[in-house]
């Protein structure tokens, strides 16, 4: 075991380890491209490692000669990963000096397999023997190849163009930028120290391995720390956004429960505006079963008691008794909504159940309902509590907006082919086309005691249903409202 | 006393609500008649009988109001009691105004239910035999002849005989049997009894 059997492979392994490490995070991030650049160059840097190990103990000459040759692949791979790193990583660079870099690196590596055995030498003559640390090597020595050159100058062209890429960043002024161009500048110093001492070692000036592979390994270091700057970075964005998203997700429930709290409370006012109807509503069988109580006593009380009249009266009284009951049940379902519970429904059934709810408003109000329900809707996905509340609101403006001549509302249903769609008519005048789409945001009011919170509600509610609410003024007279739901899916909630 | 027993006509929408209040006052031994709307009781109801009408006052199409209008303005003697569910104080004032004897709220207790009815139809009979009365006399007033209702005028105008018979250019003798007559035809004994059943036909004040 010497130093050069450990230095080069433990070099190549460390350099492979991040080219993987960085590959894996291009695969996880596909439009971070500087990761897989930096991966490319660090293969590169330890095919050239791998090559350098074995001239260096290898005893035949053509092998070193053929190993010579090839370096210059490795090198032009190099030279476009890490142009294409500074260019897509830090946006710096000319482009004609990348352009001249990367040409002359391919004249290299032709001239290296046309001209003499490599672009170093023309010709081996033999393998000079060279103790390092204890350790003999080989390093070839022979007649220099002229066209070397061209390897130099592209050597020249990419720190030239490194040079170039840290003077613009520099020039951004922002302590980012500058730590890069300061990083940079060194790299260009350790490009220019390899090219010089390959060149005195080719020329035998120098006893020393091949040093190609470590003085790219600072560029390398550099480079991924640039990049694993910007992972860390990245990291502690996440976290912020982490706190900022717990935040908004916690302001977004606190917004879903006034937005409950809300629609609970319209809730509450449009059943206010309904209370005398429904006080009403619930009067009817109270005051019957009253009555029916009372005659029964007076039959019990007479001679002759009837007991199929008293059977009568008994059977009525339970059954005012479970209407009322059955409208108290209503109240207490609206008054008590608090989630979307969705469940396959027919859309006429509610249309007809509120109906009932106002009819004895609608005839306070002295309001007629036309209702033309089609027979053809497919059931639909929707909260029938909370559609009611949609109908019951639509309905309660068109009387509203109902004129004095023309108190009559239109209620339509019908299958459009993808959705099921009802609309609420009135004939009174209009909505002003500046205010058709303003109506729905919420505390838009035109009614003197409104609080402006009902259609947007409402419009908030068939969103939740996946619909649509939308007005418009008819061709005539009037406005009418439109929403759609769509088909049961066999989703429920 | 009308021959036949009065009936109380009762009006409303809720099929319970009508049934249950016909139960009660069948129960307290009345005649019933039920109608599910306004105009049903327009239609069909006997105008002659005698007795009240209990009227429910939210109702489709012609409400209990409405109603009550119409059938002052056919001179309907029946008494109204209007049943309501939200009575507020201006529509029980309008009601009482043109005429409602009572305004009661529903749930209505029996016994006052059954009280008003009983005021309504004691007044409705009042008011039947006085017109009963009125017509007896207007009947009585049509058998004189042209000659006595002349004198009948100037008569209860507190003129004498002698005068009379100066104004109609005859002698005395001829207006004392002409009184007499349209006395004995209005069954009357004094003058001061004509006067009174004139005043009640309506003779005096058409003379100012």
């Amino acid at each position: 075991m010497n130093w050069i059997t450990i230095v080069w492979p433990m070099m190549a392994a460390s350099i492979l380890t991040l080219a993987l490490l960085h590959l894996i995070v291009w695969c996880k991030q596909r439009q971070q491209v500087a990761h897989l650049f930096f991966a490319i160059a660090a293969l590169g840097v330890a095919m050239i490692s791998g090559m350098e190990l074995v001239a260096m103990r290898s005893v035949s000459i053509n092998e070193v000669a053929l190993l010579m040759r090839w370096l210059h692949l490795p090198m032009l791979v190099i030279w476009i990963a890490i142009i294409c790193y500074v260019r897509y990583y830090f946006h710096a660079g000319r482009l004609w000096l990348a352009w001249t870099a990367c040409c002359l690196r391919v004249f290299a590596l032709i001239l290296s397999f046309t001209t003499g055995q490599n672009l170093f030498f023309s010709e081996i003559t033999y393998l000079k023997q060279v103790v390092v640390f204890g350790e003999t090597i080989n390093i070839a020595q022979g007649i220099l190849n002229p066209w070397y050159i061209v390897g130099f100058m592209s050597m020249l062209a990419l720190v030239a163009f490194v040079v170039d890429a840290s003077i613009t960043l520099w020039h951004q002024g922002s302590d980012t930028a500058r730590r890069r161009a300061v990083i940079f500048g060194c790299i260009a110093f350790f490009l220019l120290a390899s090219i010089g001492h390959a060149a005195l070692v080719n020329a035998g000036l120098l006893n020393s391995p091949y040093l190609i592979s470590i003085s790219f390994m600072p560029t390398l270091f550099a480079m991924s720390y640039e990049l694993s700057y910007d992972v860390v970075h990245s990291a502690k964005l996440a976290e912020k956004l982490q706190i900022s998203m717990t935040k908004r997700k916690q302001a977004e429930l606190d917004m879903q429960t006034q937005r409950n709290a809300l629609t609970h409370l319209s809730r509450v006012t449009l059943l206010g505006e309904l209370s005398g109807s429904l006080a009403h509503e619930l009067n009817q069988p109270l005051a019957a079963i009253l009555s029916n109580a009372q005659a029964a006593q007076r039959f019990l009380a007479q001679e002759n008691i009837n007991l199929d009249e008293v059977r009568d009266i008994l059977q009525d009284i339970v059954d005012d008794d479970k209407r009322a009951a059955d409208i108290i049940q209503r109240l207490r379902l609206i008054l008590k909504k608090a989630n979307l519970e969705l469940r396959p429904l027919n859309i006429n059934d509610v249309v007809l159940d509120v109906l009932k709810l106002v009819r004895r408003d609608l005839r306070h109000r002295s309001v007629i309902v036309n209702s033309d329900l089609s027979h053809n809707i497919p059931v639909v996905t929707g909260d029938k509590v909370l559609l009611q509340q949609v109908l019951l609101n639509l309905i309660m403006n068109a009387c509203d907006a109902a004129s004095i001549e023309q108190r009559q509302i239109y209620i339509h249903t019908q299958w459009n082919g993808t959705e099921a769609q009802v609309a609420v008519s009135d004939k009174g005048t209009g909505i002003a086309s500046d205010d058709i789409e303003r109506i729905f945001e919420p505390f838009f009011t035109t009614k003197p005691q409104g609080m402006g919170l009902g259609l947007a509600i409402c419009r908030t509610i068939i969103h939740a249903h996946k619909g649509q609410l939308w007005a418009t003024n008819n061709a005539n007279i009037g406005t009418s409202f439109y929403f759609t739901l769509p088909a049961y899916s066999g989703e429920t909630v | 006393m009308t021959a036949s027993m009065p009936t109380v006509f009762i009006v409303d929408d809720d099929a319970s609500v009508l049934k249950a209040v016909a139960r009660l006052l069948r129960s307290a031994g009345f005649k019933t008649a039920l109608f599910s709307s306004a105009q049903q009781f327009l239609d069909e109801h006997d105008s002659n009988a005698s007795g009240c009408l209990v009227l429910d006052v939210a109702m489709p199409k012609m409400n209990g109001l409405a109603l009550q209008q119409i059938l002052a303005t056919q001179n309907s003697e029946l008494p109204i009691i209007f049943l309501t569910g939200h009575g507020d104080i201006p529509m029980s004032v309008q009601a009482i105004k043109r005429g409602a004897v009572d305004f009661l709220t529903k749930p209505v207790n029996d016994s006052d239910l059954i009280l008003a009815i009983q005021n309504a139809i004691n007044s409705n009979q009042i008011a039947r035999l006085a017109r009963s009365k009125l017509s007896e006399l207007q009947q009585r007033f049509a058998t004189l002849t042209p000659r006595e209702h002349e004198v009948l005028s100037h008569v209860v105008a507190g003129k004498k005989n002698k005068q009379i018979a100066l104004n109609l250019g005859t002698v005395e003798k001829t207006i004392k049997v002409h009184r007499a007559h349209l006395m004995a035809k209005l069954k009357v004994q004094s003058l001061a009894e004509l006067v009174k059943i004139s005043e009640r036909l309506g003779i005096i004040s058409s003379l100012d």
